[in-house]
């Protein structure tokens, strides 16, 4: 049907078109060749996506998980138990709102160290390579070793539970693995493991501004601090923004961290919502439930990412113009 | 850039482009079906291999290859079936290939579960229900440690788990603190209990460990003092949760009292999980350590009480009582233990069973015992295990009064329900007191919770029907 409806189209050829396809304009490039990555990724992106959803719609658990696809469905349910309570006793909300604060604390604290770091090895000294090297440590050990030593030095008689009493910051009868005071342990431990990234990146920027910049500030008689802030920081912005949010995305969905230092379940404080997902799914088999953790995840982590995006379009449209 | 503009010469150069496209096209959706197809049978394994999935167990990894590499090549000569042993992690790794599979319907023939787990296996419908006559190939059930099959399934005609190993939780005590302290044995009733900790209590040094920031251990504690004084976490029924009944805040307020009003717990053990606690105990920082098993055998060799400690059944009567009060069980473990489950998906049921046969023999149940230091799930293996090596005395003493939990889908949830009323409470044993009204709250708002996971079970046993 549809080549006889073809056939009896009228065929047009428009002698500018002609021209283009020619000269080959970029609209009439070989786009099939994309097929196979845009398969790949419909498989491995679109279609989790979509089943992800269709799961949050459903009361999938262990009873119904072996016929999936007949399991009830529930509309909106799950959202309205995730936004309001769990089997846990943490609802999606309160873990939304101790990720959303562990991320943003973990972030702002990491950024300056990181920043600071960078700028301690951006001058060559002697023994630099190995300072470095040395810096790369948090970066490089496995998180799941880094949650293991900061339990134990959590713990009582533990290297950070005495240096923190040391410096006035609880004291012998501070339990920081347990309340309020895991969120703090969970933060210090996380900071610990990622400034590191941003000293990578900041390090990447620093080396990247001309070295003319420094000697017309030398020239000027510049001091240190200004030139930090009127020629490093101004060339850093967009590395910086970029290790921001990449370190705020990587921080909010963090698991490993509080669920090797914590275990299941973890105190209330440190309930982020990856691992509320891991146990909603995984230890109580509200597969739905989790689904729909799951989609509020993502829905939030949309927003730094539609600000990276946009910030990438801005500096690419500048970059045209 | 250059490939694109010849790939667009070639193209354009050709007047008709479609059916040329079409095979390759065709080609590419091909090559991805068949990927895909070949994916989902990399867990089916061929016709002649069993695939077995099971626990790694890190403290013999050499050892368990080598156990794995004898049982295949003894199958292998019996049956023609080779055994292909894969191995899981952690819990987490465990769900995940499970989920896979029973979602999948495709993966290991056998898995290998613990016995709290068999509940939530079973209610997945995804594991076969082993007949009378696949029970009398296997051996008869009365060739199995018999309180294990309690948790082999709901009813004795629907058991999906055959036992292969008994782990039963008593506790160990330092006998040469013990002796030091004139205490002539481990206590019987929980009254001793407390009175032989207070006197081993002191420089330093305290009456027992214990581990209420763990993840598996507390719901045990609540759930052994709740039984022995006649209450239930659970309606016998499977209908109602009884978190928040007076037993049960009775039990978690007893266990807190250890830190609180008996002070027989070093004060920093609030934070502790299993290892720590364990770790004080081996280190002989206290006096005795509850709810082991045969596996803290080769961490106690090897630690400073070496020679001078030993297992006893963990007491049964309740505190301040000289018998158990009525209604009263005398719970002094858990039914614990490892079974084997027989995919519903598999193709190769029978050879499964014969796999699941020739492993829970006595020659192949003790080989087990002589690798990991497992109790055997069968019965004749696990008498033998015992003569060889005394020092399982204790824990097959304990096995006898071993109740099951409630077989109930809901389990997983009171266990994480439960883990985190004890969370909520730790802050406040910090400071040397709790809340028992507190308590009550919580544990009957979790009871709200559980009753949830119980209604849903219900709920898919009538959509079942």
């Amino acid at each position: 049907m549809a080549g006889a409806d073809l056939s009896t189209r009228p065929v047009t050829v428009e002698p500018p078109a002609k021209k283009r396809r020619k000269r080959g304009g970029p609209e009439k490039r070989p786009f099939w060749l994309l097929a196979p990555t845009t398969i790949l990724l419909a498989l491995i992106v679109v279609v989790p996506l979509v089943l992800a959803v269709w799961v949050s719609l459903l009361d999938l658990n262990q009873y119904t998980l072996r016929k999936w696809l007949g399991a009830p469905f529930i509309g909106f349910a799950n959202y309205t138990e995730a936004l309001t309570g769990s089997a846990l006793g943490s609802s999606a909300l309160h873990s939304l709102w101790i990720s959303v604060a562990f991320s943003v604390l973990t972030s702002a604290i990491a950024l300056p160290l990181g920043l600071l770091a960078a700028l301690t090895v951006n001058s060559p000294f002697r023994g630099r390579a190995i300072v470095r090297s040395l810096y790369l440590i948090p970066y490089v050990l496995p998180s799941f070793v880094t949650a293991l030593l900061w339990r134990l030095m959590f713990l009582d008689k533990g290297l950070a539970h005495r240096v923190l009493s040391d410096v006035g910051i609880g004291g012998d009868n501070t339990y920081w693995l347990l309340g309020g005071h895991a969120f703090w342990a969970l933060v210090i431990t996380d900071v610990w493991a990622s400034w590191a990234f941003i000293y990578i990146m900041a390090l990447a920027g620093l080396q990247t501004i001309p070295a003319e910049l420094y000697e017309a500030a030398d020239i000027d008689g510049t001091s240190w601090i200004a030139k930090l802030r009127y020629v490093a920081l101004p060339n850093l912005r967009g590395v910086l923004g970029l290790g921001l949010l990449l370190s705020l995305i990587n921080h909010f969905n963090n698991f490993t961290l509080p669920y090797v230092m914590f275990g299941t379940p973890p105190p209330t404080d440190v309930t982020v919502l990856p691992v509320n997902v891991y146990i909603t799914s995984f230890q109580i088999f509200r597969f739905g439930l989790g689904a729909t953790m799951s989609i509020i995840t993502l829905v939030v982590m949309l927003i730094p990412g539609y600000i990276y995006f946009r910030a990438l379009k801005l500096g690419s449209s500048a970059g045209d113009n | 850039m250059a490939l694109l503009i010849g790939f667009n010469r070639q193209r354009h150069g050709r007047s008709t482009a479609t059916p040329r496209r079409r095979p390759t096209r065709v080609a590419v959706v091909a090559a991805v079906v068949l990927s895909l197809v070949s994916c989902t049978r990399l867990g089916g394994g061929d016709s002649k291999t069993i695939d077995v999935l099971i626990g790694l167990n890190a403290t013999y990894l050499q050892k368990q290859q080598q156990y794995f590499s004898t049982i295949s090549k003894e199958f292998q000569q019996q049956t023609g079936y080779r055994v292909t042993f894969r191995t899981f992690t952690s819990s987490s790794d465990e769900q995940q290939q499970l989920q896979s599979a029973v979602i999948s319907g495709s993966g290991p023939d056998v898995f290998a579960l613990g016995t709290t787990f068999i509940p939530t296996a079973y209610a997945t419908g995804a594991f076969h229900v082993l007949s009378d006559a696949e029970w009398k190939e296997l051996g008869g059930r009365s060739q199995f440690v018999k309180q294990q099959l309690a948790m082999s399934g709901p009813s004795q005609d629907k058991q999906i788990g055959v036992p292969y190993a008994t782990q039963p939780f008593v506790m160990a005590y330092n006998t040469e603190m013990f002796r030091k302290a004139g205490i002539s044995g481990p206590p019987q009733t929980w009254t001793e209990f407390i009175d032989d900790a207070k006197r081993l209590s002191g420089n330093g040094v305290y009456g027992v460990s214990t581990d209420p920031s763990d993840g598996f251990d507390p719901w045990k504690y609540i759930w052994m003092f709740t039984l022995q004084s006649g209450g239930q976490l659970i309606s016998a029924d499977h209908t109602k949760a009884l978190l928040g009944s007076k037993q049960v805040v009775d039990a978690a307020s007893f266990w807190f009292d250890w830190f609180t009003k008996y002070k027989i717990v070093d004060p920093k053990a609030v934070s502790w999980q299993g290892p720590s606690s364990l770790s004080a105990f081996a280190a002989g920082k206290s006096a005795m350590q509850l709810m082991v098993s045969a596996a803290t055998i080769p961490t106690l060799d090897s630690s400073a009480i070496k020679g001078k400690y030993a297992y006893a059944p963990m007491p049964t009567i309740p505190y301040g009582r000289t018998s158990l009060p009525p209604g009263g069980k005398a719970a002094g473990t858990i039914v614990s233990g490892q079974d084997y489950a027989i995919a519903e998906y598999s193709k190769k049921k029978d050879a499964a069973l014969q796999l699941i046969k020739f492993l829970t023999r006595p020659k192949q149940q003790l080989l087990a015992t002589k690798t990991f230091g497992d109790i055997p799930g069968n019965a004749d293996a696990a008498s033998q295990a015992i003569e060889a090596n005394p020092r399982l005395k204790a824990f097959m003493a304990a096995e006898p009064k071993a109740v099951p939990t409630t077989f109930t889908g809901a389990w997983g949830t009171l266990q994480i329900a439960l883990g985190t009323a004890v969370s909520q409470t730790l802050p406040s044993l910090t400071h040397g007191s709790y809340s028992r009204s507190t308590l009550a709250s919580r544990l009957s708002q979790i009871s709200t919770q559980v009753q949830s996971a119980l209604d849903e079970q219900r709920k898919a046993e009538k959509a079942a029907h």
